[in-house]
C-alpha cells in the first residue's frame, strides 16, 4: 500500500515542480503576501495629518497644541487662522484632523472655569477615526490633570496636600508597542496555508478527471484510500514547507516575536491541514472542471476568511454571526497561531481548539473521502 | 473465483443510467487468448461494457467474469489481472515517456521494475524517447506508450477501448500487428471498434447496436451466416443519382454509396442483376458494370443495423 502511495506521491512531487508557473504560485506568492502584509498593510496609526486652528494664542493653547506636535501621533502640517480653511482642508484630505481652540481657552482655564477645545476627525474610516480621538483624548486628559495639579500648587502656595486622583497605567499585554504587523502576520500564514492547500488540492483531483487519467488510475489496483493519500500528502507536505518559509521571514526579517514552541505550531498545522485538504477533496468530488473547482474554492475561502477574526474581531460581530464562526476551522487556526508566536501559550491553552480541529479534521476528511469513493464510480 | 474456459464472459449484462438502457441483457463469451471484437457505432454500449467488465462501473442487474473474478465483487482481483487502455489519451503529458512507465510499474508493482522497463522500451523501440514528454509525441507514439504502460505488467486479459481511433492507416497496421503478437502469446484481448474493416482481425466478434447484441461469431460467420442477402457491386457514371432509382426496383432492398460505386443488397441476386441491367440499357448507359460479390463486414454490418431499425421500428 505505502509502495503505490510513493509512486503517486513522486508523480505529483515531478508534475508540480515541472511547471515554471506551479513554482512560482508555491513560492513566490507567500512570499508576496506576507511582504505586502509586513510593510504596507499597517493599521499603525502614527503622523495623522493635523491642522491646528489656534483662535486664543495664549501660553496655554501653544502648550496644548506643543503637546499634540511633539506626540508620535500627530503632525501638525497647517496653522490655520481663517475661518472655513479648516473645512476646506479636510474636504481636500490635506488632514484628518483639526484642534480648534476658541478664544478664552487661556483665560477660563486661568480663571479655573472649565475650557473648551474642539477635535474634528474625517470619519470616513469609522476605525481609524475612533483610534484618533483615543490619543487624542489622552493627550488632552493628560494635559488637563497636569494643569489642574499646577493651579493646586498655586492655590496652596507650595504646601503639601493630598487630593483624590485616579491614575490610569495601560500596559498592552503580548504585543506592547502595538505592532499591526505582529497581529496579521500569523493570520497571513493561517491564509496562505488555507488557500494554496484548497486550491492545489482539488485541482490536480479534477485535472485527472478531465485529462481522463482518473479513469486509467481506476482500472489499476490503486484503491480510493491510496489514491486519496497519495493526492492529499504532497499538498500537506507543501502546506508545511510553505509555514516554515513564512514563519521564518515573519520572525527573521520582519522580527514578530515567537514567544511559543515551533513543534507545538506544526503540530497545529499538520491538525490543521486534515480540514483544508478535506474541503479541497470535497470540492474536487462536486467539481468537473479545474475552473470550477477553483470557483468552489473561493465560493468556501471568502466567508471563511471573513469570519476568521483574521481582519475583523469576532467580538464585534453579531451573536448570531459569532455562533457561526464557531464552524470555521480557520477561526480556530488563527487563535492558535497568534497564541504560540504573539503570548507564547503552550498545549494547557490550547488543547481546546486543536481537539476541535481534530475532530473537524477527521469528519471532513472521512466524509469527503466517503464521498470522494461513491463518486469514482 | 471460478474455473472456466472463458477469460470474459457476460450473462444477462445490463446497465441503466435512469430510464436509458444503456447495455441491454448481453450474453457472450471470450476464450483465452483470443481476439474479441466489440463492435458497433458510436453511442451502442461498447465503452459501458468494457468498463463494467474492468471493475469501473456496476452493472445494473446480471453478471460477469473477467479472468475467473466476478465482476461486480470481485474487482480488486480483476484489476491486478487485466490492462485496460481507453479512448482518451490517459497518461500525463507533463511526464516524460519514462516518468509515466516508471509510476505505472510502480502503481502495478511489477517486479524486477527497472529491467522491465528497460526491456519495453527496447522492445517498443521507444528508448531514444524516453526523456521525451509524452505531450511531444506524435499520435502513433503516445498510441503505442499507451499499449505499453497497459501490458507492463504482464495481464492475461487487456482491454483497449478504440485503440486506433484517430490514427493514421500505416498506424493503424502496426499496431494490429502488435495485438496480433500479443495474442499469439496467450494474452486474451477484448478490443472495440468502429471502424468496421479492423474486425477482419479479430478471431471472434459480436455486433453492438443500442445496447444489443445483435450477432456474434467468427468473420466468415458473420458474412455468411448473418448475411441473408446477397450485395451487388455496381459501377455506373453519376452513381449518385442511381442510388434512389436502382433501390425502387422491386428486387433490390437497400443501395447505399460505395467509395465510387454502389453496393445493392438483394435477396435474389439473378433477378436483380437482370432488372437492374434492364434499366441501364432502358435509359441507354453503356459504361456500366453490376457484379455479385463477397460482403464486406461493414456490409454485413450496416445490413443487420438496418434490418434491427427495421424490425424495432427505429
Amino acid at each position: 500500500m505505502f509502495e503505490r502511495i510513493k509512486f503517486i506521491l513522486i508523480k505529483e512531487f515531478l508534475q508540480i515542480l515541472r511547471d515554471p508557473k506551479m513554482r512560482a504560485i508555491l513560492f513566490l506568492s507567500p512570499l508576496l503576501q506576507i511582504v505586502i502584509y509586513g510593510y504596507a498593510a499597517n493599521t499603525d496609526i502614527q503622523n495623522i495629518p493635523t491642522a491646528a486652528f489656534d483662535l486664543d494664542n495664549t501660553k496655554e493653547s501653544r502648550e496644548l497644541i506643543r503637546r499634540f506636535k511633539y506626540s508620535k501621533y500627530f503632525n501638525i502640517k497647517y496653522y490655520v487662522y481663517d475661518e472655513g480653511r479648516e473645512d476646506e482642508l479636510i474636504d481636500k484630505t490635506k488632514v484628518n484632523t483639526v484642534i480648534r481652540i476658541n478664544r478664552g481657552f487661556g483665560r477660563e482655564l486661568v480663571g479655573n472655569k472649565s475650557a473648551n477645545l474642539q477635535i474634528v476627525v474625517d470619519g470616513t474610516d469609522s476605525n481609524t477615526a475612533n483610534i484618533i480621538l483615543g490619543y487624542a483624548d489622552a493627550i488632552v486628559q493628560r494635559y488637563a490633570s497636569e494643569a489642574f495639579d499646577e493651579r493646586m500648587q498655586i492655590y496652596f502656595k507650595g504646601g503639601e496636600v493630598a487630593y483624590p486622583k485616579v491614575d490610569l497605567r495601560d500596559r498592552s499585554w503580548f504585543n506592547v508597542n502595538l505592532i499591526s504587523r505582529n497581529y496579521y502576520i500569523p493570520g497571513v500564514i493561517a491564509l496562505t496555508i488555507t488557500i494554496m492547500s484548497l486550491v492545489l488540492t482539488s485541482m490536480a483531483i479534477v485535472r485527472e478527471k478531465e485529462v481522463g487519467t482518473m479513469e486509467q488510475l481506476m482500472v489499476t489496483p490503486i484503491s480510493p484510500l491510496e489514491l486519496i493519500l497519495g493526492k492529499l500528502a504532497p499538498f500537506g507536505i507543501i502546506a508545511i514547507f510553505q509555514v516554515t518559509l513564512l514563519t521564518a521571514v515573519g520572525v527573521f526579517w520582519f522580527k514578530i516575536p515567537m514567544n511559543g514552541s515551533v513543534s507545538l505550531l506544526f503540530i497545529a498545522t499538520c491538525v490543521y491541514l486534515l480540514t483544508s485538504l478535506g474541503v479541497g477533496l470535497f470540492i474536487s468530488t462536486i467539481s468537473s472542471t479545474q475552473q470550477e473547482a477553483v470557483l468552489s474554492t473561493f465560493l468556501f475561502f471568502f466567508p471563511a476568511s471573513l469570519l476568521s477574526g483574521f481582519m475583523f474581531p469576532i467580538m464585534n460581530m453579531p451573536k448570531v454571526i459569532q455562533y457561526v464562526t464557531y464552524l470555521n476551522p480557520l477561526r480556530y487556526y488563527i487563535v492558535i497561531l497568534r497564541g504560540i508566536f504573539l503570548k507564547g501559550v503552550g498545549i494547557k491553552i490550547l488543547w481546546p481548539q486543536i481537539l476541535i480541529l481534530l475532530i473537524m479534521g477527521t469528519a471532513i476528511i472521512t466524509l469527503s473521502s466517503l464521498w470522494f469513493k461513491k463518486r469514482l464510480v | 473465483m471460478v474455473v472456466s474456459d472463458f477469460a470474459v464472459e457476460a450473462k444477462n449484462l445490463e446497465k441503466k443510467f435512469g430510464a436509458f438502457t444503456a447495455v441491454n441483457r448481453i450474453n457472450f463469451q471470450v476464450k483465452k487468448g483470443e481476439i474479441f471484437g466489440f463492435l458497433g457505432p458510436n453511442g451502442a454500449g461498447k465503452s459501458t461494457t468494457i468498463r463494467m467488465l474492468c471493475g469501473i462501473l456496476s452493472p445494473t442487474s446480471g453478471e460477469g467474469h473477467v479472468g475467473g473474478f466476478d465482476i461486480t465483487n470481485e474487482q480488486n482481483r480483476i484489476k491486478e489481472h487485466i490492462g485496460y487502455m481507453s479512448q482518451k489519451f490517459s497518461f500525463y503529458s507533463d511526464l516524460t515517456v519514462e516518468e509515466n512507465i516508471d509510476f505505472y510499474s510502480g502503481v502495478y508493482n511489477v517486479p524486477d521494475r527497472k529491467e522491465r522497463i528497460e526491456y519495453i522500451l527496447e522492445k517498443a523501440r521507444m528508448k531514444d524517447y524516453r526523456n521525451m514528454l509524452t505531450r511531444n509525441l506524435s499520435g502513433g507514439w503516445k498510441q503505442r506508450l499507451a499499449l505499453i504502460c497497459a501490458i507492463l505488467h504482464k495481464p492475461r486479459i487487456i482491454f483497449l477501448d478504440e485503440p486506433t481511433s484517430g490514427v493514421d492507416p500505416i498506424t493503424r497496421n502496426t499496431f494490429w500487428g502488435i495485438i496480433k503478437d500479443l495474442a499469439s502469446r496467450g494474452i486474451t484481448v477484448f478490443v472495440t471498434t468502429h471502424y468496421m474493416d479492423e474486425a477482419e482481425n479479430c478471431d471472434r466478434m459480436a455486433l453492438i447496436y443500442k445496447g444489443n447484441i445483435i450477432a456474434m461469431g467468427t468473420p466468415t460467420e458473420m458474412k455468411t451466416k448473418f448475411m441473408k442477402s446477397d450485395v451487388l457491386d455496381i459501377s455506373v457514371p453519376d452513381s449518385e443519382d442511381w442510388l434512389d432509382k436502382l433501390s425502387a426496383l422491386s428486387s433490390v432492398k437497400e443501395t447505399a454509396l460505395f467509395g465510387t460505386g454502389i453496393h445493392a443488397t438483394t435477396l435474389d441476386s439473378k433477378e436483380a442483376i437482370h432488372a437492374i441491367e434492364k434499366l441501364f440499357k432502358e435509359k441507354d448507359v453503356k459504361d456500366y458494370s453490376v457484379k455479385k460479390i463477397d460482403p464486406s463486414l461493414e456490409d454485413v454490418f450496416v445490413a443487420l443495423i438496418e434490418d434491427y431499425d427495421r424490425e424495432h421500428g427505429g
